[in-house]
């Protein structure tokens, strides 16, 4: 007797349980014509972010966190982009969740290599994308950016904006019932006198406000999803803090999911759930927040450790100790060696097993159930057999 | 499909150029190509070297299209056409040139003064520009050749006078951005006098790309402005070949049906014209690229 | 809004003063630059006797010195008396109003025309559209930039004369309403051939690029919002008020062509007339029309411009 197969294979529910947004295997690379070479953004990505979790995307310039998120939200156009990789989104009030790269493989090719090989048609994929995830902006997912006063429109009034958004996510509205619930979300992210901000520019804003007014129109959209891409950089310190204030106040009152990028370790621990840290286009770390953040838990990537070492205590400030650095460069993102990529730069190696770390990257494996590291200290080899270390 | 290969080694020239969009690589080839046909043609008709003698009338032969003896037909009177042709660019060569250097050596001068000294100079050199701007160029030539005379040298140097504004606004644009780059600062900072750094850092690497840009645009315009100019009537007159002149001798046959004689000279404005715009923009595209 | 552009509109007209003023005494200083007589240039001096010709000349002031000779001369300016054509004797403003609406016509059709063009052509090449429609309008953008206007017209009157059959065989002086060729075949000619084509498709291109790659682009794509609408002020109105304004010389300039091919009884036409005759108040007072017209223009771009967008009201 023959078994019923089922019609499509089914996502690993195991893995991305209850996820809101699992994202897998992510590869985005962009070709540089002049050396023949491809840089690897996002170079194998997997996160997975819960319902009403705030994941935070940590690591410095360079490593993927902001194309990770561009990717997620389909507004990666340069060639050839987004090349492999499945981005599982579960809508609210769904059971099954939805491929958003649905068809990358009608339109892309890719061999790993060495040496790695591409094949797209980016036209016509961001033509088949851009249909199905226009509609998804702006209701299911919003994003915020950094330098909040470049990204708002400049000839449109801050009440433009915001019911802009209003009206796209409930086109019954009126313009005028548009306009005061446009008002009224200016008045919860506490903007003064919300009424007369409504009819300003945003060269009539400083930049706080202006972050103020961007954290509003996404907001307003009521999304399943909100990412914010180093939603504090660009503004002055003081700025910064009561901006986290605002965000810790909505993450607490409106629960949304939230993907939070940044590379200060600051903002993880005022508003992280999860921290992922990423390094050259890849995840190295990913785990519940106060064990990430902690440096003395007993899982840690070598990475995370020398961020975490690199911020002076008040002790060592006192006693004016010299700054804790990580030695090297951050890696050429168009050539990447063969094994670890931290390797090079690794304080950390476990002692007899050095080979490792130059031999073969790790993968992302979870010595611990819920925290994931890719470092051979906390990982076994196929070849090696027994416990783990 | 779009293939993209990663090489294992660094790229060698021929294969960056290859990498080129294909756009720009025909741009560049045909207006390179062009320049020098130009300048060629220009020297061998200067120095006589002609498959004929452009006056040379051949009543046998009238309106005769191309053939083995007159490689691009003759006109009316059986003259060559080919010789007519490559004397013609003896009407607006030198004539350009001197409108080139003209707007470029007082607009880099007053370019140079409005960026670096934009206080005093800023408002006279906008002010210029607004002015000379206010007057269609051709209306201008025009009253010029009324008031004086019909020289295509006076013309192309009133000519070159009036893109002197434009030349230094594009110098002073340039500078005003290099300023604010904190290399030229930090050279100051280090003690180089300033007027090296302008001709060190400033003119000389980022001037030639500039000039260059400046000489393809004002040759382009130079010759659609002389043969304008003879077309109307106003500028070199016949006997002399110009290739304005030649379309206008040509027009009764035009509507004849016999395309041929106005539209050789036609066509050469047309290669002409197109492969310095063609080469120009290229050079903008590369310079808007690499520095802006 | 209003009071935005209202301030604008006293500064530009301030400054269109301002700079009339200089052309005044630009042109001026050139009058004078001429050799010969004064006096020829206001008067035929051939159809007048000697003491007719002096008392022209106390009568222009051109016997005294150049200042007041200035003064006299922009005095009657002002009053609208440009003098007489050298030619047919009549009023300068006559002759300037009779023509002058024709050019306008002609040249604010023909300007319209490139501009929707290199509006178009840059819009598929800087969205990447239609990849194949895009280089063949830039291409074809860059050859009729090169080809003479003159020839063009040439070509554009044989066919539509023997091909097309809609004009007939003899372009007599003069033009007859109702028949739309008349109209639209110079007008296509002067839009497309006027020289001007590929580098404002060049330019707004140029532009198009930099607006899509602003940070307000990229947050409205990331709303779901609709791109024109975020795109079209910055990405069109302002650059093409800006053309509007820098290139309406050259328009001006090849309808002089232009009106000669058609026998178009334009301004330009007038002019090439007046230059062969050497009718110098028809000249001068051609110039300065144009001149006011190319003020106009960026009059207009500034109005556009403090409207569309508010930063520039401060």
């Amino acid at each position: 007797m023959a078994e019923a197969t089922p019609a499509r294979p089914r996502p690993a529910r195991r893995e991305g349980e209850g996820a809101v947004l699992f994202v897998r295997d992510l590869r985005t690379y962009f070709y540089l014509p002049t050396r023949g070479r491809f840089l690897r953004a996002v170079d194998g990505v997997r996160l997975a972010v819960k319902e009403g979790e705030t994941l935070v995307l940590v690591g410095e310039s360079g490593s993927g966190k902001s194309v990770t998120v561009l990717s997620v939200m389909g507004l990666v156009t340069a060639a050839p982009g987004v090349v492999s990789g499945r981005i599982w989104y579960r809508p609210p009030g769904h059971e099954d969740p939805v491929n958003l790269l649905e068809g990358l493989e009608r339109f892309a090719r890719f061999t790993p290599g060495p040496p790695v090989g591409v094949e797209k048609d980016n036209r016509r994929w961001l033509k088949w994308h851009e249909a199905g995830m226009r509609e998804r902006r702006g209701r299911d997912f919003a994003m915020i950016f950094q330098n909040p006063r470049n990204a708002l429109h400049p000839y449109f009034t801050v009440g433009q904006q915001v019911s802009e958004v209003i009206r796209r996510r409930s086109p019954e509205l009126s313009a005028g019932e548009a306009v005061a619930e446009a008002r009224a979300w200016l008045a919860k992210v506490h903007l003064d006198a919300p009424a007369k901000r409504l009819g300003d520019y945003p060269h009539n804003l400083s930049g706080g406000m202006c972050q103020r007014v961007m954290i509003a129109m996404a907001l307003a959209a009521r999304p399943a999803v909100l990412i914010a891409d180093e939603p504090t950089t660009g503004l002055d310190a003081t700025i910064q803090s009561r901006v986290l204030d605002l965000m810790e106040e909505m993450k607490a009152t409106l629960k949304t999911t939230t993907i939070v990028i940044t590379h200060d370790m600051g903002v993880a621990r005022r508003l992280a759930d999860r921290v992922a840290v990423m390094y050259a286009g890849r995840v190295v770390e990913e785990g519940p927040a106060p064990d990430v953040l902690n440096g003395r838990y007993e899982i840690k990537h070598p990475y995370t450790h020398g961020l975490l070492y690199a911020i002076p205590s008040a002790g060592d400030i006192r006693e004016k100790r010299r700054l804790g650095t990580i030695e090297g460069d951050v890696p050429d993102l168009s050539r990447l060696p063969a094994g670890c990529q931290f390797a090079d730069r690794c304080g950390m190696k476990p002692p007899g097993r050095e080979h490792l770390c130059d031999a073969e990257e790790p993968g992302l494996d979870a010595p611990v159930p819920g925290h994931r590291v890719r470092c051979w200290r906390h990982l076994r080899h196929p070849s090696e057999g027994g416990a783990a270390p | 499909m779009s293939r993209f290969l990663e090489l294992a080694l660094e790229p060698s020239a021929w294969q960056r150029v290859r990498s080129w969009p294909l756009h720009r690589t025909v741009a560049t080839v045909f207006g390179t190509g062009m320049a020098t046909l130009v300048v060629g043609v220009y020297v061998a008709s200067v120095l006589k070297v002609l498959p004929h003698d452009p006056d040379a009338m051949d009543l046998g032969a009238v309106n005769a299209l191309p053939s083995a003896a007159h490689l691009l037909g003759t006109d009316f009177v059986g003259r060559d056409l080919l010789s007519r042709i490559m004397v013609g660019t003896q009407a607006f060569f030198l004539p350009g040139l001197l409108s080139v250097s003209v707007s470029l050596l007082f607009g880099s001068l007053l370019g140079v003064l409005a960026g670096f000294w934009p206080a005093r100079f800023d408002t006279v050199v906008g002010l210029l520009l607004q002015l000379l701007e206010s007057l269609p160029k051709l209306v201008l030539i025009l009253l010029v050749v009324a008031l004086f005379r019909a020289d295509i040298y006076l013309i192309l140097l009133v000519v070159g006078i009036t893109n002197i504004p434009a030349a230094a606004e594009l110098l002073r644009a340039r500078i005003a951005v290099l300023r604010r780059k904190s290399y030229i600062e930090a050279a100051i900072a280090l003690g180089l006098p300033p007027s090296r750094v302008i001709l060190k850092h400033v003119l000389w690497l980022h001037g030639r790309g500039l000039v260059l840009i400046q000489a393809t645009i004002g040759m382009g315009e130079a010759i659609l402005i002389e043969t304008s100019l003879s077309y109307l009537g106003f500028g070199v007159q016949e006997p002399t070949p110009s290739w304005g002149n030649m379309v206008a001798l040509g027009k009764d046959y035009f509507f004849r049906g016999e395309l041929w004689l106005s539209t050789v000279p036609a066509g050469a404005i047309l290669l002409t014209v197109l492969g310095f715009h063609l080469l120009g923009d290229a050079l903008l595209e590369r310079l808007e690229a690499s520095g802006a | 809004m209003l009071k935005r552009i209202r301030r604008a509109l006293l500064r530009e007209g301030t400054r269109t003063a301002v700079l009339f003023l200089l052309v005044t005494m630009a042109m001026f200083v050139l009058l004078n630059l001429a050799p010969g007589d004064p006096v020829a240039l206001y008067v035929n001096v051939q159809n007048l006797s000697p003491p007719e010709v002096e008392a022209v000349r106390h009568e222009l002031g051109l016997d005294r010195s150049l200042p007041v000779r200035y003064g006299v001369w922009l005095s009657r300016l002002v009053q609208g008396d440009l003098g007489h054509s050298l030619r047919s004797g009549r009023p300068v403003t006559l002759e300037l109003w009779r023509t002058g609406w024709r050019t306008l016509l002609l040249a604010g059709s023909a300007m319209t025309l490139t501009l929707l063009f290199a509006a178009v052509t840059a819009y598929l090449v800087a969205m990447g559209r239609h990849p194949l429609w895009a280089s063949g309008l830039t291409a074809l953008g860059y050859v009729l930039s090169g080809l003479p206007v003159f020839w063009l017209g040439y070509l554009a009157i044989y066919l539509a004369t023997t091909r097309f059959h809609v004009l007939p065989l003899m372009m007599g002086a003069g033009a007859p309403p109702g028949n739309w060729a008349f109209f639209l075949v110079p007008v296509v000619v002067l839009g497309l051939g006027n020289g001007t084509v590929s580098e404002v498709t060049r330019h707004l291109r140029t532009h198009l690029q930099g607006v899509l790659g602003e940070d307000y682009i990229r947050t409205a794509r990331a709303k779901g919002a609709s791109l024109w609408r975020h795109l079209y002020k910055d990405g069109f109105v302002m650059p093409l008020s800006s053309l509007l304004a820098n290139k309406i010389p050259y328009v001006l300039g090849g309808a002089i062509v232009v009106e000669q091919v058609f026998n178009w009884p334009g301004m330009g036409r007038l002019t090439w007339q007046a230059a062969s005759d050497r009718d110098y108040p028809t000249l001068l007072g051609v110039t300065l029309l144009a001149a006011l017209i190319v003020r106009t223009g960026h009059i207009i771009k500034e109005a556009v411009q403090v409207a569309v967008n508010p930063q520039l009201a401060d």
